[in-house]
């Protein structure tokens, strides 16, 4: 396995809960508490896949999400919108600047797993 | 004392009433439910012929000359026989040139003359005043009588030459308010008066049916009826020579001319022409009038006789004016309440004529004296910013005052010693000058302007000369040697027997010369001059008005030039091109002209696309543009003052127009203002929800995720368990706060919200609410100064929102104070002696200028909504300052970006502590 | 319409011919005297009948026209 995945995220609850998610799972990962640190890990860490919130101080997950695009760097990377932001124009933002899944909160543990399991697949 | 004041309330009430009545008349015309348009209100209206004159007068005559009253009531009941004949053709000449008055009529038809126009207005003034003089005397005459009964009976008892104690003066001041109120309320355009002449015919039912009761009294209840009172009067010799013609002192051709001069001025008085022509709503109304008004006539006549001989008994040896037995024999014999109906029939008979007559005399004299000359000497012009329908209102109003003065001088210098009657047929005289001019001028088309003028100034002058002027003189006014010599001892020119006839009647002999002088010219000079253009135009209009079709203008005689072009271009503006040419096809088609090689219109073109211009901008405001493209003659005065009269109502009504148009610019612009504020609304509303749901959501995953790994995971090690039961708890206490917030704010945003304000002690909500919030800076480094002072107030507020406030405030503190060393200091001031300030100070990262105005706007913190993530649900403030301000206090935040904010409130003060800091 | 208005009329005319006479002299010399008709001057009594007399002439023909002229509407 050794997939490796960046969690950005500024709700401490929510991260603990998907901090064990992605452990059970044998997933590497770090954590962002803002959309800054949230680029700087993904450059320092390389990861396979991010879960971007959208509502994040100092950059936003759209412009986190957007900037990761740019970068033909992280072509390959797995960017899922995980979001409390549910409205359907939302969601279709997000999925225009290239987020590869939008997931809203509150989420089913086992769907997002299903997700982030089938993405990391896709790209093998 | 008592009495006086008793009838003068009782006169007043009654005019109370006649208010009234023509109030609701007039509302009745403005709802286009006429009152009055029927044959029946019509010929009650024409019954204003009944006046003082007949209430009191008829009964003096009567007492004088026995049947000669009559002549005068019978002269109008042959009259109305030819009604259908002339009276018709004269109303529908009046509506088709939209006639005004008498004057208006005669001018109009020779050549809209406004020498002809201010003659005849100079006649029927002068001639009509000494009637309204009359009609001032028997109401000043039988008020005196009434109140000072029966100390006064006889005319010389009353005699009274202080001005100020002239009941005369007071009742012609009366009776010009009373005009002028009635009579020229508004201006209207067709001079129609539907008030007034509801008023006018309920004062003919009124003194009918006095004049009736009280004759019944004296018949019946004095004596025994008919057979009684003249059975009576033949056994005295004095009244048995009155039963017959011959004895009672008129010749029998005295008696025809008096049914002459009856027939002329039921129509040509001019307050019978008022209501006979300009009042009258459909001419078929006549038809009936022609049965009832006689009928009226004979009815408030037939007690006469008796009445005068019944006073001659009762009263012998002249001890009492005969003109006043209605009145005196009812007070001689104590009944005091037939009396007062007596003197109101008496005040409905004389205001009637009165009113009518000032009405009709002052259009005469604003339209065809005051306006010619205004226009004539250019002190007036349509385009000059005076008001014209103010202008009007004001020269009628004053006419109405002059002519009542006139009136009331009159009666100083001729009243005493005249009887009513022959007052009254000094009148009847003037006015007859006009049946030549009239009668002549329907029915002859030779009568010329000359004619008229000429004819009308004769008879005017011998009247004046023969009546007028030797009535004067018997009232001591004049020498009268002129009346027994002659003027410079000239035998043949003695005014009452001119040119030496003699053994006739005043009336008789000036009739018989001022007719034959005025006919004799008016023929005369008709047949020898000739006829300019308008006058053979007006003539045919007048004399053949039933052998053209209804409705038809004086098209036919329209002369002037125009070319088609101009007309197209007129009709475009006001209709549009497309309709324009259709217009012009139409009439083209119709007359089987080819439009297109027509380069000047016809007179038939012209008054189509006026009638046509009509139908969008009014009849008058069509004439205007009409002639502004018509080369024509000048326009005649009253034509002028026909349009002044519609078009100062166009431009009131365009004015209205305008002032609506703007008023709906400016709702126009509230409503999108007012949508744009609702669009705005809906806009917060849809954030708002939006925002709640996010912000309900972010709880709700870490409570549904924590669940989810539990259940999914039941042999999870115990220290994990509890780290996700810990965050579930955490969660959903959040969630509650949330929800509870959201709930708070509802509440408070419907005014739902129960406070229970009482005084309060604010450092206890400062200490309950430091330990409610103690939890959330435990193990944060923060150092909370307590400056509340010992005597600090009560405050007048509830206790738990205040708990509510401050925690909110405190944890705001806690929250964005510097996290290394967190300073917030809370302290409490006394401000005014009436209010108590609150300030909650941190030394957080501050507020930019800009931001410090929404943070108590929801959902709004500091910062970007998308990039800050919220360090609360964002409503805490926005109910913070709903809260204070319900409970009547203010909340601010000062602030300076790197130092820290204070935020602080105000809240009044507990009233007994007021109290007990201003001792 | 208006040829009956114009019959009307006439009957009318007619009627102010016959009370101009009847009101005037010599009509009038006739019933100038001192008789009486149930104690009341003859005068008095001659002039009041003709009048009554025309007006109930006046309002037959008038409202019996009318009548016939609305009935035709």
């Amino acid at each position: 396995m050794g997939y490796k995945i960046v969690i950005a995220d500024d709700e401490p609850n929510i991260v603990v809960t998907l901090e064990f998610l992605l452990e059970q799972e044998g997933y590497d990962f770090v954590v962002a508490r803002d959309g800054k640190e949230a680029l700087e890990q993904v450059e320092a860490f390389d990861p396979d896949l991010i879960l971007l919130d959208i509502m994040l101080p100092e950059i936003n997950g759209y412009e986190v999400c957007q900037k990761l695009r740019e970068n033909p760097k992280f072509k390959n990377l797995k960017i899922i919108l995980l979001t409390a932001k549910g409205r359907q124009v939302e969601i279709a933002k997000g999925l225009a600047l290239g987020a590869d899944a939008y997931i809203t909160k509150p989420f089913s543990t086992k769907n997002l797993v299903q997700e982030i399991r089938t993405l990391l697949e896709q790209e093998a | 004392m008592f009495f006086e004041y008793l009838i003068l309330l009782i006169a007043i009430a009654y005019i109370g009433v006649l208010f009234a009545i023509a109030y609701y008349g007039d509302k009745r015309a403005d709802e286009g439910r006429s009152l009055i348009s029927n044959p029946y209100i019509y010929s009650l209206s024409l019954a204003v012929y009944c006046t003082s004159w007949t209430f009191y007068g008829s009964v003096g005559r009567a007492a004088s000359a026995g049947v000669g009253f009559l002549p005068i009531y019978l002269g109008p009941t042959l009259m109305a026989a030819l009604w259908g004949i002339i009276l018709r053709k004269i109303i529908r000449i009046s509506k088709t040139h939209r006639i005004t008055s008498i004057a208006d009529f005669i001018s109009s038809r020779y050549g809209k003359s406004p020498a002809i126009g201010g003659l005849v207005t100079i006649i029927a003034v002068i001639g009509v005043t000494p009637y309204i003089a009359l009609q001032l005397k028997a109401v000043s005459t039988t008020f005196d009588i009434l109140i000072r009964y029966p100390a006064s009976i006889s005319p010389a008892a009353i005699v009274d030459n202080r001005l100020l104690d002239d009941t005369a003066l007071y009742v012609a001041l009366l009776m010009a308010i009373f005009a002028i109120l009635f009579g020229t309320r508004h201006l209207d355009a067709s001079e129609r008066h539907e008030g007034l002449v509801a008023a006018i015919a309920f004062e003919s039912v009124v003194k009918l049916l006095a004049f009736l009761l009280v004759g019944m009294y004296i018949t019946y209840g004095v004596y025994n009826g008919f057979g009684h009172v003249f059975d009576l009067a033949a056994k005295n010799e004095s009244l048995a020579k009155m039963l017959t013609i011959e004895s009672s002192g008129l010749q029998y051709l005295d008696w025809a001319w008096l049914i002459f001069l009856s027939m002329m001025a039921i129509m040509f008085l001019p307050r019978q022409f008022q209501v006979a022509v300009v009042e009258n709503s459909d001419e078929n109304h006549i038809y009936k009038a022609i049965w009832m008004l006689p009928l009226y006539l004979l009815a408030i006549n037939i007690f006469v006789l008796p009445i005068a001989f019944g006073g001659l008994m009762h009263f012998p040896n002249n001890i009492v004016d005969a003109d006043t037995f209605v009145l005196t024999i009812p007070l001689a014999e104590g009944q005091h309440s037939l009396a007062i109906l007596v003197f109101l029939g008496g005040i409905s008979a004389a205001t009637g004529m009165v009113i009518v007559a000032t009405v009709a005399l002052s259009t005469m004299i604003c339209n065809d004296l005051v306006m010619p000359i205004l226009t004539r000497i250019h002190l007036f012009r349509i385009s000059e910013q005076i008001n014209p329908r103010n202008l009007l209102l004001t020269i009628r109003r004053s006419a109405i005052f002059i002519v009542l003065l006139m009136g009331y001088l009159t009666f100083r210098i001729i009243g005493e010693s005249y009887p009513l009657v022959s007052i009254g047929l000094v009148s009847f005289a003037a006015v007859a000058q006009f049946t030549p001019a009239i009668i002549g001028g329907i029915y002859w088309k030779g009568a010329t302007k000359h004619g008229a003028f000429a004819g009308l100034t004769a008879g005017f002058i011998i009247w004046f000369y023969t009546l007028l002027l030797p009535t004067y003189a018997h009232s001591g006014w004049l020498s009268d040697s002129f009346i027994q010599n002659g003027p410079f001892g000239l035998t043949f020119l003695k005014p009452f027997e001119l040119f030496g006839l003699s053994g006739y009647n005043q009336i008789t002999h000036s009739m018989f010369w001022s007719m034959l002088a005025n006919l004799g010219c008016y023929i005369g000079f008709s047949l020898k001059g000739h006829r300019s253009g308008l006058e053979q135009s007006q003539a045919s209009l007048f004399v053949d008005i039933f052998s053209r079709p209804q409705q038809s203008g004086p098209e036919a005689f329209w002369r002037g030039t125009a070319t088609v072009a101009d007309l197209q271009i007129l009709l475009a503006r006001f209709l549009g091109s497309r309709r324009a040419d259709e217009t012009l096809k139409n009439y083209a088609q119709r007359m089987h002209l080819d439009i297109e090689q027509l380069s000047s219109a016809d007179a038939g073109l012209v008054a189509h696309v006026e009638k046509v211009l009509s139908g969008a901008i009014g009849a008058s405001s069509a004439r205007v543009m009409i002639s502004s493209v018509v080369k024509e003659e000048p326009l005649r005065i009253d034509e002028v003052l026909d349009i002044l009269d519609e078009t100062s109502q166009a431009i009131a009504y365009s004015r209205e127009l305008e002032q609506k148009s703007r008023e709906l610019e400016a709702a126009t612009e509230e409503l999108r203002k007012a949508n744009d504020r609702l669009q705005e609304l809906d806009r917060l509303k849809d954030e708002f929800i939006s925002t709640v749901t996010h912000e309900l959501r972010t709880p709700l995953t870490a409570i549904r995720a924590s669940s989810e790994i539990l259940y999914d995971n039941p042999g999870i090690d115990e220290y994990k368990q509890q780290e996700f039961l810990g965050i579930i708890v955490r969660e959903s206490e959040r969630l509650t706060r949330l929800i509870n917030q959201v709930l708070d704010l509802g509440k408070i945003e419907s005014g739902k919200l129960d406070i229970n304000l009482q005084p309060i002690n604010f450092r206890d909500v400062i200490s309950d609410s430091l330990s409610a919030t103690r939890q959330s800076y435990i193990g944060r480094s923060i150092h909370v100064t307590n400056e509340i002072p010992d005597d600090l107030p009560d405050v007048f507020a509830d206790y738990d929102r205040s708990i509510q406030i401050m925690v909110n405030l405190i944890s705001n503190a806690f929250k964005f104070c510097d996290k290394e060393n967190g300073r917030v200091t809370i302290r409490a001031t006394c401000e005014n002696n009436s209010k108590v300030r609150i300030d909650v100070i941190d030394n957080g990262p501050g507020i930019e200028p800009g931001q410090q105005s929404v943070i108590f706007e929801k959902f709004r913190q500091a910062g970007d909504t998308l990039t800050d993530k919220p360090h609360g649900s964002g409503l805490g403030l926005p109910i913070t300052q709903k809260l204070i301000e319900h409970m009547g206090g203010r909340i601010w935040v000062e602030s300076t970006v790197g130092e820290g904010s204070t935020f602080s409130f105000v809240l009044p003060m507990a009233r007994s502590d007021i109290q007990n800091r201003n001792q | 319409m208006r040829k009956i208005t114009t019959q009307i009329n006439h009957k009318l005319f007619l009627l102010f011919f016959i009370g101009l006479l009847l009101f005037n002299y010599p009509f009038l010399s006739l019933f100038s005297n001192r008789n009486e008709l149930f104690n009341i001057p003859v005068l008095f009594v001659y002039l009041f009948a003709v009048w009554t007399f025309l007006i109930i002439l006046y309002a037959r023909f008038i409202e019996g026209w009318q009548k016939k002229n609305t009935g035709d509407a």
